[in-house]
């Protein structure tokens, strides 16, 4: 049953940022739900026992995504270890307003190193096919900013429906990970 | 926790097999587990879409009731105009058809269209294609040229699996159009710029050029039919060698707002 669940969370979370998203938001806006997945994952369960829904969600982004096949995988998984990093360093759970900011944070950090890292596979793809590169990053742009705000939105969201989801469905509810994932 | 303890190597092996998964999908995008993943995944993206369509259809709608007197009466003023334009129409229509043969631009009504929906964008948000709902069960191919129902060109077929094919927006760098100016028969080629502008280059320095001319494909090429509308010339200026001449297009519609487009198949 929890296996069961996770898969639809995944696979939901997908359709909704392929199919969804770009009714309600502008191209250059959408909101990145995987990314916020993958952390809600991380920090919910840990990085380990989450680690086949973070390659799952990964590859299903990558086969609907102008990018090279794996490259959203690969930045996920990176993502993932880098908050289980954080989660090893640091005892998040201690007051709900700074678990909240960490989060916002992991998000936000998460999401600029994602971006960079799918910028540089598709820039080297470019260069190795001598293919024009028709991608540009501005961090500084308003259309990133609401971009990494409604990403923020979205991994609370999540993180809410996770959490009541595992409640009601999983035989275990799932906690918070613990310190030494 | 040491570097290389055994958790760490097992992580740094998943990294390296993901590593060898991307440059070993380098060489083509026709990846087949991205066309199978997609054939599976079309019916359920099209209900997606289309569900999200209407309900945002429906805040719209109860967002405009305000609206909705003064547009009223606004348009009653235009359908008068219209119905006079529309007998005038007529007359040109006719005029249309003969020039049409001696230019020989393809008559829009004689392609052979296939109308499909969008079903998904690009997750990333990068904004340079999206995938419709048909594809080589329909007889979708690659090269084929995706317009909006009024004649305007959007973009082209770059990828086609079995009941889905990935359509690449004019506005991508990758992407070159022929094209020519409707008003002086100047030519061209268009290419996206980064963002979702366009530019015309490679135009010819004796070619006079005006901002607001209508820009259309020019069938060179043999892969997009003529007569199809672009855009309209922006700013003219020079390219960076001063060989040729070089103007900005303004696209004839907002592409990163569609919801659903006609292939040209043939």
């Amino acid at each position: 049953m929890k296996n069961f669940a996770l898969f639809i969370l995944c696979v939901a979370t997908v359709f909704l940022q392929f199919s969804v998203e770009g009714v309600f938001f502008s191209a250059r806006r959408i909101p990145d739900l995987a990314l916020a997945l993958v952390i809600t994952l991380v920090l919910a369960m840990g990085f380990k026992e989450s680690l086949k829904w973070i390659l799952l969600t990964g590859m299903l982004i990558d086969a609907g995504s102008s990018t090279v096949f794996g490259t959203a995988a690969l930045a996920y998984f990176l993502v993932g270890w880098m908050v289980a990093g954080l989660i090893d360093v640091a005892d998040i759970r201690s007051r709900k307003t700074f678990f909240l900011a960490v989060f916002a944070a992991a998000v936000l950090v998460s999401e600029i190193a994602k971006d960079i890292f799918i910028f540089a596979i598709l820039k080297i793809k470019a260069n190795f096919l001598h293919e024009p590169f028709g991608v540009s990053l501005n961090i500084f742009s308003a259309d990133y900013f609401f971009k990494i705000l409604y990403s923020i939105i979205a991994a609370y969201a999540i993180y809410y429906i996770f959490r009541r989801i595992s409640r009601a469905l999983f035989l275990e509810p799932v906690r918070l990970a613990k310190r030494n994932y | 926790m040491p570097m290389f303890s055994r958790k760490n190597l097992k992580y740094l092996s998943i990294t390296g097999v993901l590593l060898i998964v991307i440059f070993a999908s380098l060489r083509s995008d026709n990846n087949p587990l991205k066309g199978a993943i997609l054939t599976v995944s079309s019916p359920f993206l099209k209900t997606f879409r289309i569900f999200s369509g209407g309900v945002s259809g429906f805040f719209q709608f109860m967002g405009s009731i305000g609206d909705l007197k003064s547009e009223n009466e606004k348009l009653v003023g235009e359908n008068q105009s219209l119905l006079a334009q529309n007998n005038r129409l007529k007359d040109a229509e006719k005029e249309n058809q003969t020039l049409r043969q001696q230019l020989d631009l393809a008559p829009r009504k004689n392609f052979d269209l296939e109308a499909s929906f969008v079903i998904a964008q690009d997750p990333q948000g990068l904004g340079n294609y999206f995938l419709i709902d048909k594809g080589e069960n329909s007889g979708i191919k690659t090269g084929m040229a995706a317009i909006v129902s009024n004649g305007i060109l959007i973009g082209q077929v770059t990828e086609s699996y079995s009941s889905s094919a990935k359509v690449t927006l004019i506005t991508d760098p990758s992407s070159a159009v022929n094209a020519e100016v409707q008003s002086s028969g100047a030519k061209g080629i268009v290419n996206g710029e980064y963002g979702l502008g366009l530019k015309m280059g490679m135009i010819s320095q004796t070619d006079v050029l005006s901002e607001g001319d209508t820009v259309i494909t020019s069938g060179l090429g043999g892969k997009i039919p003529r007569g199809l509308t672009v855009g309209k010339i922006g700013q003219v200026g020079q390219s960076p060698d001063k060989l040729f001449q070089a103007a900005s297009v303004v696209p004839a519609i907002d592409v990163s707002d569609l919801r659903m487009v006609f292939i040209i198949k043939k």
